[in-house]
């Protein structure tokens, strides 16, 4: 691993303090804790998009554990684009620093470009069903191909109760276009989460997770458990957290900071 | 659903008038939570489901959110089933806060205002086109949705006083906030005078209106100035009371029910050459003072009960027996005592068509009209002429003079003074 580069650590400095000014000066149409989002704060997200011509600028700050022993923090910043009704335009590009026996290494991770079309409202029986389709690009550390993925995300309401709560299921699989020795030819990850209104302007959400990884490695499974709330019309935060463990008992845990910020 | 238009003014209310926008917020939640309560508590049991709503709601807008939230946030199990309905709310609550955030900013000129509502309005107009509600007066919509001898028709308001009264008083709060931002203009007289008329929340919860107060009466300032605005918010107001008198009836299926309203959310959304009648309309108090709770905003007569009588007679000669085109006393009574919250001595049980035919047994009725979802062309149009012949003398309101930032004038009240609120609430620095 390549050792501790200051000029990387000033560019990572300054994009932690760039969107912690972003945050602070986050002016208050309406930010929309309700509408999960893929890893704010947990990975499981609903199937319902982004307002039509509706703009958020997104960050998450994340800290991870992996099961190979290694420390891991993002800094991820993203934007959703509403178009048209019932779709979204997102992208959002990770940057990764990580940190093990001693050394550290600061790369682009593998940035995203995904769009999700929402099929239909739910009705008392049946859910909204949601396609989520994507790619993700090469990082600076592994390369990698473009890599395809599709998701189906289904949403449903407990219905016959005056009480906002849901149940959501998502399921991905993904090719590894340039697959290398040691990888698979497909990853699949399926998540299956619980949120709830906890007062008029926070709700709580669960997840429990299973995500296989590219590399011939054991798939990780883990509970996450997070808030969301509004803090103004156009600002959410996000906390969240969670642990587990992979198929050899191996650990992993995380940790997520994030916030949306309905947008100009 | 679509985006708020994004512009400089968004969330001015939010910054500039944090109680008022939080008292919004609560009158909100109640909405939403009144939907479920009319459609998983039993009617039987009504009394106690309206004593407990009308605590809550009271309740909830002494201790208001931070932030307002979506109908479903609160009355998940009607969103399932009827989710054009929550569309149609939420995307009006939308323009409540895009037309408050343009009067709060003071950064925004005030000669401006008339134009960035206008946008505002066409925004909302065009870009969800069938949810929105429609800029004609409501004399016009609830003719066109036909709801008078439905057998819903004044349910929620005859058995659940308590809480139908709740949303007179929340309906008296919405004009109330605009019109005092109206006759305060930019400056720092507007902190005065939203904050006076807030102040008089507490007083009015404890001696409500009794019936639906409409733009026109209680903001006709912002009426002169956005006619479309203004009655886009009668629309709404009348669509919450619709619904809830809908949810409320026990005769139909949720399908039904989703049936008729989305007839009544398609009859009161905007159809061609609404705009043109945006301007028709009486104004009855052209220069209420908001501050002031005023007699006249008490009781159960005024343009609401107007509206409703009007369209009995024009009705009426399809209606009765003997093709009288005089609705006989006795009707206008029952009609008063429908139109009046709870149940009345000497009122008839069930709807107001169902009370009509205790008292007029023959009276002629369109059997297939009464069903969910079906209406009668023939006396729609015949309500529509109906209010077409009244206001052939009716003069179009003239738009308000909006070159200069007006000068708050000192409180005048003609009635009840208002009384301090023991909740005062926040001044803005």
């Amino acid at each position: 691993m390549t050792l501790f580069r200051p000029r990387r650590c000033a560019v990572w400095c300054f994009t932690s303090i760039f969107f912690s000014a972003l945050l602070l000066a986050a002016s208050p149409a309406r930010a929309d804790h309700a509408n999960l989002e893929e890893g704010l704060p947990v990975e499981v997200t609903d199937a319902y998009p982004l307002e039509y011509l509706g703009r958020e600028v997104q960050a998450r700050l994340q800290y991870r554990y992996t099961a190979e022993g290694v420390h891991e923090s993002y800094i991820e910043p993203r934007f959703e684009f509403g178009l048209p009704y019932n779709g979204q335009l997102g992208v959002r590009v990770p940057m990764v620093g990580r940190f093990h026996d001693g050394e550290q290494r600061f790369d682009l991770g593998r940035a995203v470009l995904d769009y999700m079309y929402n099929f239909n409202e739910e009705t008392l029986s049946i859910p909204a069903l949601s396609i989520v389709a994507g790619a993700e690009a090469p990082d600076t550390r592994e390369g990698g191909s473009v890599d395809p993925f599709a998701r189906l995300v289904l949403s449903k309401m407990i219905p016959g109760s005056t009480f906002w709560h849901r149940i959501h299921l998502n399921g991905t699989i993904q090719a590894n276009v340039g697959r290398k020795d040691g990888e698979r030819s497909f990853r699949y990850a399926a998540v299956i989460g619980y949120d709830f209104r906890l007062s008029a302007t926070m709700i709580g959400v669960v997840d429990a997770v299973r995500d296989e990884p590219m590399q011939e490695r054991p798939p990780s499974n883990f509970g996450e458990l997070g808030v969301r709330f509004q803090v103004t019309p156009l600002l959410g935060l996000a906390f969240g957290g969670g642990a587990g463990a992979n198929d050899e008992g191996d650990p992993v845990a995380r940790g997520t900071a994030g916030f949306q910020w309905f947008a100009f | 659903m679509p985006a708020s238009l994004r512009r400089g003014y968004n969330s001015a209310f939010f910054s500039r008038h944090s109680t008022p926008y939080r008292a919004q917020a609560a009158i909100h939640i109640s909405h939403g939570v009144q939907h479920d309560l009319l459609q998983l508590q039993p009617l039987a049991e009504h009394e106690r489901t309206d004593e407990r709503s009308d605590a809550r709601y009271v309740a909830d807008f002494h201790d208001p959110p931070r932030i307002g939230p979506k109908m479903m946030e609160f009355g998940p199990h009607t969103g399932q089933g009827i989710w054009r309905l929550y569309q149609a709310i939420d995307w009006t609550h939308e323009h409540h806060d895009q037309t408050y955030d343009i009067l709060a900013d003071s950064e925004k000129p005030w000669p401006a205002k008339a134009k960035l509502t206008q946008d505002a309005v066409t925004w909302y107009l065009e870009k969800l086109r069938g949810n929105a509600r429609s800029p004609a007066p409501l004399d016009v919509t609830l003719r066109r949705a036909g709801v008078m001898m439905k057998p819903y028709a004044t349910v929620f308001r005859n058995s659940y006083p308590k809480s139908a009264t709740y949303f007179f008083f929340a309906h008296w709060w919405h004009p109330a906030i605009y019109e005092a931002m109206m006759i305060a203009g930019n400056d720092r007289e507007q902190e005065e005078s939203v904050n006076a008329t807030h102040g008089l929340s507490e007083q009015i919860l404890r001696d409500r209106p009794q019936r639906m107060l409409l733009s026109r009466e209680m903001m006709p300032r912002y009426s002169r100035m956005s006619p479309e605005s203004a009655n886009i918010f009668d629309n709404l107001h009348m669509l919450h009371g619709i619904a809830y008198d809908v949810l409320a009836y026990e005769g139909w299926t949720i399908d039904e029910k989703r049936a008729e309203l989305y007839r009544v959310i398609d009859a009161m959304s905007e159809h061609p050459g609404d705009r043109e009648l945006a301007r028709k309309f009486p104004e009855p108090y052209p220069d209420v003072d908001p501050r002031c709770y005023e007699p006249w905003m008490k009781g159960v007569e005024g343009e609401m009960s107007r509206i409703m009588r009007e369209m009995l007679e024009d009705m009426w000669p399809m209606m009765s027996p003997d093709g009288q085109k005089m609705l006989p006393p006795a009707v206008v009574e029952q009609l008063r005592l429908k139109m009046t919250p709870g149940v009345q001595p000497g009122e008839l049980p069930g709807s107001l068509h169902d009370a009509l035919m205790k008292l007029v047994p023959n009276m002629k009725m369109n059997a297939s009209a009464m069903k969910p979802g079906a209406s009668d062309p023939e006396m729609m149009n015949m309500m529509l002429e109906g209010w077409r012949r009244r206001t052939i003398g009716l003069a179009e309101v003239p738009a308000i003079a909006m070159d200069v930032d007006p000068k708050l004038p000192p409180k005048s009240c003609a009635g009840v003074e208002a009384v301090a609120s023991p909740r005062t609430p926040e001044v803005a620095p």
